[in-house]
């Protein structure tokens, strides 16, 4: 059916009334407070978005849209331990449903030190980080996407729906998600990812110790094992893909108890009373060892080329 | 023969068929022939019937093993095997949790439905160190979103 444009026209003064009205009910942020090269911020915001950037500037600046019905925002604390809090009026607190859905979304972008610590906590807003350097990062999101670009000794995030990304370096990371995908590219030496459906992507090393579990989701992992490194793998139903260099070094340990395993590594050993496998087999004289085990979930081990 | 045919043939053979002559007293004469127990036993082709301190024997050994075996299994439930994990969920059928935030509700059903599922799975492998491992996971990641509910407000 052919709309005519007409009717387009007549809207467009409800829409554009719309529009001026959301604009003069959002409040413009633009707020500034010294701070220690290394500080502790603490930033909090239920929905909108949060977007950190780091400088190398001894100072945090917060700017954006306060959305109707948040309480005036302020940057609080020392220099060394800051908060940038977004909260519904009305003192309902943090995390209350009636609360929150009173309170229109705020945008937050925040300048911060890049050798500063974040500790970052949304509900469905998706949350920015980029150019941090040195500082640990920790991360607490229920529906909102986390992009995290940083260099740093300590990654935590613990998300329920919303999709982890990493970028940047990861010296330990623990990742966590309920349904949520982890993209995590560039881990560090330590890793505990954790997911129920969620999809994981993951690459780092050489890890000295690698903990990976997944109920349904699927799974693919590439890097290199430590000398004496571990790497753990869990899955219930999800597939599991695992690619290691040629040269690794260690004991693996697979086993699969209805999946399909297949291996470069060795040979694997069919079940004898059903369907299922394991592979047991050494690699070189490392001290390093590789866990898998899935139950339904398909197991395959590449070798890098 | 056509199929046709072959099908009403086979209708006239599930037709009833008397027999041509009396076949109940041949029967009843086969039966009253049957020997009594006691002169059975005395038949060398038959097989013998075992001595009743032996019956008593069998029971006995019967009584004690099912007693170690009762034994045994309490035994193992109250003290697992240092080797072997334990399974954190001693509730299977743990009610399903309902928070009133409606942003938690689908975690709250996807993690639970997880649960049941590596349940049924740990049933399938008991042996499962890592199914073991997932569903401790499962739960924790469940107490936590239970800890965010109640810490809400």
């Amino acid at each position: 059916m052919k709309k005519s444009p007409m009717r387009a026209v007549h809207c467009l003064p409800l829409l554009l009334c719309l529009c001026i009205g959301q604009a003069l009910a959002d409040t413009p942020i633009h707020l500034r407070h010294d701070a220690a090269t290394a500080a502790h911020i603490r930033i909090s915001n239920v929905k909108g978005s949060v977007t950190v950037i780091g400088w190398d500037r001894p100072e945090v600046e917060v700017t954006g849209q306060l959305g109707e019905g948040a309480r005036p925002l302020a940057i609080t604390g020392s220099n060394a331990d800051l908060a940038v809090k977004v909260e519904p009026q009305g003192g309902s607190g943090w995390f209350n449903w009636h609360g929150d859905n009173a309170m229109a979304p705020s945008t937050l972008e925040l300048h911060v030190p890049q050798g500063a610590s974040l500790e970052i906590h949304v509900i469905s807003a998706p949350l920015t980080i980029d150019g941090i350097d040195g500082g640990s990062i920790a991360v607490n999101t229920v529906s909102g996407k986390a992009r995290i670009n940083a260099r740093t000794p300590s990654l935590k995030i613990n998300s329920i729906s919303g999709g982890i990304e990493q970028a940047g370096h990861a010296e330990h990371a623990d990742l966590q998600t309920v349904s949520g995908d982890i993209l995590a590219p560039a881990l560090g030496s330590e890793a505990r990812l954790q997911t129920v459906s969620g999809h994981v992507q993951a690459v780092g090393g050489p890890w000295r110790k690698l903990t990976l579990s997944s109920v349904s989701g699927d799974v693919q992992l590439a890097g290199q094992l430590a000398i004496d490194g571990h790497l753990g793998i869990d899955s219930m139903s999800g597939d599991v893909q695992l690619q290691l260099p040629a040269d690794t070094s260690g004991a693996i340990h697979a086993s699969s108890f209805s999946g399909d395993l297949r291996s470069d590594f060795g040979t694997p050993q069919k079940s004898g009373h059903g369907p299922g496998a394991t592979l047991d087999t050494r690699l070189g004289t490392g001290r390093g060892r590789i866990d898998i085990e899935t139950f339904s979930g398909d197991l395959r081990i590449r070798r890098q080329d | 023969m056509n199929e046709f045919e072959w099908r009403r043939q086979l209708r006239n053979l599930r037709q009833p068929l008397r027999p041509q002559r009396d076949l109940w007293t041949s029967i009843d004469a086969a039966l009253a022939d049957v020997a009594p127990a006691s002169t059975r036993s005395s038949d060398p082709s038959l097989p013998r019937r075992r001595p009743e301190h032996w019956r008593r024997w069998l029971l006995g050994a019967s009584l004690a093993a099912s007693a170690l075996l009762v034994a045994g299994m309490g035994r193992r439930l109250l003290h697992p095997p240092a080797g072997l994990p334990v399974i954190v969920s001693t509730s299977p059928a743990m009610p399903a949790w309902k928070p009133t935030d409606p942003r938690l509700a689908g975690a709250a059903i996807e993690l639970d439905a997880a649960r049941m599922e590596l349940q049924q799975a740990i049933r399938q492998a008991p042996d499962s160190a890592a199914l073991q491992r997932l569903l401790a996971r499962t739960e924790r990641q469940q107490a936590q979103l239970r800890q965010s509910a109640n810490s809400a407000g």
